[in-house]
């Protein structure tokens, strides 16, 4: 297998284009319900969680960095066979190509889940995924290009919804964040915790680094696109924790979502719903980038055609979103991406990262530098 | 490129959607535009629901109907209500929800839960209470005012709050002020004067129970302390005494009436804070611009004096008025002011409960501050 | 649609008799009255003319071809005519093939008996309409003029509007059995060389029998032939023709057909007119914004209205409510039928009022809207609000300055209007994420279909969404790739003076 991509000229997109790839696929379901297990955690101080998970995000993207750097034009797959092996190596590749599998299935679950609450409560799971998913094998089959091309425009047909939060933001109750300061450390720890299963996404930086054209600039785009998220993540929390007492605060499914309930306009009513279905829009890149990845994976490791293994895990996300339709379960499937990604997405790199570095040291040494810088 | 694979997919799918959906036209639906809960007095407890209620048929003349029915639960009682009706009653687009005086009383908590619960009925839906039952206000109102009566209902209490004289009474006010530690809810009372509702007074609650009602113009000093007024009318009555030389008047100033009426446009704000916390004590500053609109009498004004002797006397009105309102809530030991929540948010040592609320609004003092000034009398000095 | 150049006879027909070459050519041209040979006999040698009848200047060979050739007392011969005659096309042939060719194409042969070549002069007589109005593309203010159906005419119209020696006219013979003239235009200091070459490469590969027109031409060149959105810009308005050209874009011209295709296209450019450009930029941008406005209510806004009366009562204002409900009652159908039903009136109205002559399809438009609309409400077929709501939307496909994007548009609200029947609001957001994708993966000539949005080209901004005032428009459009972006300086336009100076 080959540690560096080497890939045709036309297939690369430029570096700010990082910035959507990034906030698309960090931006997700994850939103609509964090607000609620933040303000669990660390009570009216959790905007300071929120902060610490975002300089901890900048330290992890910051080591990503880092490794990325010591190849030439690496990805995560070639990276890891290099560091430990074809047998190990692909083991870990496989690893990241599963856990790209089950956020996907996530999203899908949770986002039929919104559908049912709040439109339709006699849809059919099935229907509904096979829609999804059709959609997203369809943009899948247009390649890399297209990918990011949707992360491009979804990202600008969908930021309007933050002016829909205007009339709650005026409703908000600011004693709700008095008194300040009153989480204590392991409160405020575990509130950045929590948040982790929203901000997951960074690791998608593995994959794409090797379609980025002008390499030297790619830290701005995908920091700034951090600190996006960062700031939905916090006008959401901010706005929910004004507006719901904490008291109702905690017992909400999705505070985000019952924001927009009180926003209505002369000829439309109930923009809910309107945000309901705009969400797909939101979701998608997040499920297209997902799915890219896992497919982007196997053939890497495995030399299985992107398309074949496109439509096999299509399929088997069908059979797993047709099934898994209870609110508990869907659950614990968000619980186990939570735990996963908890590993694999903010401690992994810290652990690879010192690998690469030995490992580069030690080529230098014997002066091979074939993938070296 | 979309190639003919994916448009036989497509039209698998359409297919397949046909008959995914259940479909809910509009004209199937009994839309329920105003919901009445009572407790009902034939059976145990069982509540007793009145709904008004858009039904579109071609052939009837008026689309509003008036129809009831019982059950353990709110969503019992409205099946109940659908054996009545052909048409599929839905909650969707529920404006106004009147609860009658012996529930309110019992606690409307569990009434007012299952909506939020529902994520399909609207959170801006109105909450109010009657002072008999909301049958009774329902199906008369219905009666003698031949219009549909929880629209008007509904645009009577919007009125009201849109002149900035009542705080929001919204579903979502209601249920963020009930779970919200250290403060308590208000709601808008209708009653039927000869037999026509009405929005006469504020209704009062202690946690979720209907305990007390404040005059219309008490309710003005509750939103004032909440929120930015503009521009509210308002009547006030002054003490005689001070005018007495500024009053030109038929009978001249030797008048034996002890009161004068004026009536005001208040605009304004106020802002409270806590001064000790240990013993309870609060300051509030509230500041105010007026526009003189009517004097029962005919007052002269003529120089910065007499406009601060009228600002002055307006003050001590106001300051008084809050005063006794305050007295008669901690009478009854319920705080829609929301004192609980700036103690709340300026004690750091224990998280406060309700409960232990209760026990302290009692004790509480509180400094009204009342600045007023005046800006414009109209068009005669 | 690879070709194998066709195989050509090499051997040359002549010399021959005069006589035997009649037949040969009378043998080819069987029951064909129209054929005209004359055999003359002049200084002793036969002189053999021919040519098609209507295909010719007649006055034009008498005068100037057969007057001078049997007036003269010279002995004539192959390079003699050709030195003599006063006349400028002329050309030697000696295939039969060319010969035969040469004919159809308005030539008149002259052959001189025993020599080994022919003599063939171009005397081309075509008949032509007169330059009109645009009728598809009209206009309010601007150039009028639109393209004929005569290729001449039209090269001449373009050249005359681009006098550059840049303008570079390629010209291509496409058509196996009937071929037909295509000329590929383009300025060579600015046209993309990839654009261009691609663009050759397409055209020289066609291999069809015949190409019936322009908008077929089109079709068979496009990058996508099963998307329902035009890839190529058909216009019959040379200045907009023009306007491509000297932006560094391509345009190609059939013969016989009244339509300039203009590649490559994205999809934002079938929403400009040049009249936003002859307009004062302020009002320009306000037309395009407005246009952009269209598409969304022309698609959006049946399916919403089907939404909602179908699956989301909720979303509706109370006081829309009681009177849709009111409407809505009357009507024995579901509202997606109902939907449907009226959409395709619609249609029915459009396509006949296409159809019939000009007279007749106005009267017919007045009848189906005014009388069928207010019968159908009356009747309880529709109800009167969804009525306006389909009329609004019909209105707006219809701002769109290119007939094939406006009917693509209004064909596009019958998959939106079922889905939106079928599963409300989520439908409808399938259709457009479905839409969007679909855009997104089009390509024009192997430019991306959706630029300037994406690849993001802010600098477009100012020519696609809207217009800024000329100091602005000192680039070409970067989504093209022109070899040269500057049109002028910027920095010596956007000088400002201060107050009193």
């Amino acid at each position: 297998m080959e540690i560096n991509v080497k890939m045709k000229s036309i297939m690369h997109v430029r570096a700010f284009y990082l910035f959507f790839i990034i906030s698309s696929i960090q931006l997700g379901v994850g939103v609509i319900g964090v607000p609620s297990i933040l303000f669990m955690n660390a009570r009216q101080d959790a905007w300071i969680s929120i902060i610490i998970a975002f300089i901890y995000i900048v330290v992890v993207l910051l080591v990503m960095f880092l490794i990325l750097n010591q190849y030439e034009n690496a990805d995560i797959f070639g990276i890891q066979v290099d560091i430990f092996g074809n047998w190990l190596g692909k083991m870990l590749g496989t690893v990241y190509i599963i856990y790209f599998a089950i956020a996907l299935l996530s999203i899908l679950i949770t986002y039929i889940e919104v559908i049912k609450v709040f439109i339709f409560p006699e849809l059919n799971n099935f229907i509904m995924g096979l829609l999804l998913l059709s959609l997203v094998v369809y943009t899948v089959l247009g390649g890399f290009r297209v990918i990011v091309g949707i992360c491009f425009i979804f990202f600008m047909l969908t930021h309007w919804i933050l002016f829909l939060l205007i009339e709650p933001a005026l409703k908000m109750e600011l004693t709700h964040f008095q008194p300040l300061f009153q989480a204590s450390f392991t409160e405020l720890m575990e509130g950045a915790k929590s948040t982790s299963y929203t901000f997951t996404g960074i690791e998608i930086l593995f994959l794409v680094y090797p379609f980025i054209q002008n390499k030297e600039k790619v830290k701005i785009p995908v920091l700034l696109a951090a600190f996006w998220t960062m700031l939905i993540v916090t006008l959401t929390t901010v706005i929910s924790m004004g507006f719901f007492a904490p008291e109702q605060l905690e017992r909400r499914e999705w505070p985000v979502l019952t924001l927009f309930k009180i926003q209505t306009f002369s000829f439309i009513e109930r923009l809910d719903y309107v945000v309901v279905a705009e969400w797909m829009m939101i979701i998608l890149p997040n499920m297209v980038l997902l799915m890219w990845g896992v497919t982007y994976g196997m053939k890497r490791l495995y030399k299985v055609p992107q398309k074949t293994s496109l439509y096999l895990v299509a399929l088997m996300l069908l059979i797993g979103c047709t099934f898994i339709d209870q609110h508990f379960q869907i659950q614990r499937v968000i619980n186990a991406v939570d735990q996963f990604g908890l590993w694999l997405v903010y401690v992994y790199p810290f652990l690879l990262l010192p690998l690469v570095l030995i490992k580069n040291k030690r080529r230098k040494k014997k002066g091979e530098g074939i993938h070296a810088k | 490129m979309l190639n003919s694979r994916f448009i036989y997919i497509l039209i698998i799918l359409l297919v397949l959607l046909t008959a995914c959906v259940p479909t809910r036209e509009l004209e199937r639906l009994g839309i329920i535009n105003t919901y009445g809960i009572d407790i009902s007095n034939s059976q145990d407890g069982q509540i007793e629901s009145t709904l008004i209620v858009f039904q579109f048929d071609a052939q009837a003349e008026n689309v509003t109907k008036t129809l009831s029915g019982l059950g353990y639960t709110v969503k019992g009682a409205r099946e109940n209500a659908n054996t009545k009706s052909s048409y599929i009653l839905s909650p969707g687009q529920v404006r106004l929800m009147l609860y009658g005086k012996e529930a309110a009383e019992e606690g409307i908590f569990n009434y007012v839960s299952p909506l939020v619960r529902d994520a399909r009925v609207p959170a801006t839906m109105l909450l109010a209470v009657t002072n008999t039952t909301a049958k009774e206000v329902l199906t008369l109102g219905q009666e003698n005012t031949s219009i549909n009566v929880g629209q008007y209902l509904h645009d009577l209490i919007e009125q009201e709050y849109s002149e900035d004289l009542i705080p929001r009474v919204t579903l979502h006010d209601f249920t963020h002020k009930l779970a919200a530690v250290g403060e308590d809810p208000i709601l808008p009372v209708i009653n039927l004067v000869e037999d026509i509702p009405q929005l006469t007074s504020i209704g009062i609650f202690k946690d979720d129970k209907y305990v007390e009602e404040i005059s219309i113009p008490d309710a003005l000093w509750l939103n004032l302390f909440h929120k930015r007024v503009q521009s509210a009318p308002l009547e006030l009555r002054l003490t005689r005494e001070p005018f007495k030389e500024y009053i030109q008047s038929q009978n001249g100033p030797q008048s034996d009436k002890e009161d004068i009426h004026i009536v005001i446009d208040i605009s304004g704000s106020s802002h409270t804070k806590i001064t000790h916390t240990d013993e309870l004590r609060y300051k509030t500053d509230i500041n105010l611009e007026i526009d003189l609109r009517e004097f029962s009498e005919e007052l002269m004004i003529e120089d910065e004096q007499v406009a601060d002797v009228l600002e002055k006397e307006v003050e001590r009105a106001i300051k008084a008025n809050y005063e006794t309102l305050l007295e008669k809530l901690q009478e009854i030991n319920s705080d829609p002011f929301g004192f609980g929540q700036i103690y709340r948010a300026k004690n750091r040592n224990s998280p406060l409960t309700q409960d232990k609320w209760r026990e302290k609004f009692p004790d509480i003092s509180v400094e009204f501050n009342v600045n007023v000034k005046l800006k414009n009398y109209g068009t005669v000095k | 649609m690879r070709k194998s150049r066709k195989k050509q006879s090499t051997t040359s027909l002549f010399p021959l008799k005069v006589e035997e070459l009649k037949k040969q050519i009378e043998e080819k041209f069987e029951n064909n009255t129209d054929l005209n040979i004359t055999i003359y006999e002049h200084q002793n040698k036969n002189l053999i003319v021919f040519y098609i009848s209507y295909q010719v200047a007649k006055e034009k060979v008498e005068n100037v071809l057969l007057k001078p050739l049997l007036e003269s007392k010279k002995e004539w011969d192959t390079s003699s005519i050709l030195n003599e005659i006063p006349l400028s096309a002329g050309e030697t042939v000696d295939k039969k093939e060319n010969i035969l060719k040469n004919l159809i194409n308005g030539s008149v042969i002259v052959y001189v008996e025993n020599e080994n070549a022919a003599v063939s002069y171009v005397m081309l007589n075509v008949e032509k309409r007169g330059l009109e109005k645009a009728e598809t593309e009209s206009v309010v203010i601007g150039p009028q003029v639109a393209f004929t159906e005569s290729l001449e005419t039209n090269l001449n119209i373009i050249r005359w509007r681009i006098r550059s020696t840049d303008l570079v006219l390629e010209k291509f013979l496409i058509g196996e059995r009937t071929p037909r003239e295509v000329r590929l235009l383009y300025l060579k200091s600015l046209a993309n060389e990839t654009d261009v070459s691609t663009m050759r490469q397409r055209l020289q590969d066609l291999v069809v029998d015949e190409i019936e027109d322009g908008n077929v031409l089109m079709q068979y060149i496009e990058d996508s032939s099963s998307t329902i959105f035009p890839q190529y810009y058909a216009t019959e308005l040379p200045d907009r023709a023009s306007y491509a050209i000297t932006k560094g874009r391509l345009s190609v011209l059939v013969e016989n057909s009244p339509t300039a295709i203009i590649a490559p296209t994205t999809f934002i450019s079938f929403f400009e007119s040049t009249e936003d450009l002859y307009m004062r930029w302020n009002a320009g941008s306000f037309l395009r914004i407005l246009r952009f406005f269209s598409i969304f209510i022309s698609v959006l806004l049946t399916p919403m209205y089907v939404a909602a009366v179908t699956f989301h009562y909720e979303i509706i204002p109370l006081e829309l409510l009681t009177s849709i409900g009111e409407s809505r009652a009357k009507v024995p159908f579901p509202p997606i039928f109902e939907a449907l039903l009226l959409e395709l009136l619609i249609e029915l109205l459009r396509e006949a009022g296409a159809r019939l002559p000009t007279k007749v399809g106005q009267t017919i438009g007045i009848v189906g809207g005014v009388v069928v609309g207010t019968a159908a409400v009356q009747a309880g077929i529709t109800s009167d609000i969804l009525i306006i709501f389909v009329t609004i939307s019909a209105l707006a496909s219809f701002t769109v300055p290119s007939y094939l994007m406006g009917t693509t548009i209004r064909v596009l609200r019958f998959p939106m209007i079922i889905l939106a029947g079928t599963l409300g609001i989520i439908g409808i957001m399938f259709g457009i994420c479905f839409l969007f994708i679909h855009l997104l993966k089009l390509t024009s000539l192997g430019r991306p279909y959706l630029s300037p949005v994406y690849p993001f080209q802010s600098e477009d901004f100012n020519k696609t969404f809207f217009r800024f005032p000329s100091t602005f428009q000192g680039k070409r459009f970067v989504s093209y790739r022109p070899k040269d972006l500057m049109r002028f300086n910027n920095k010596t336009a956007k000088e400002k003076n201060d107050i009193d100076e």
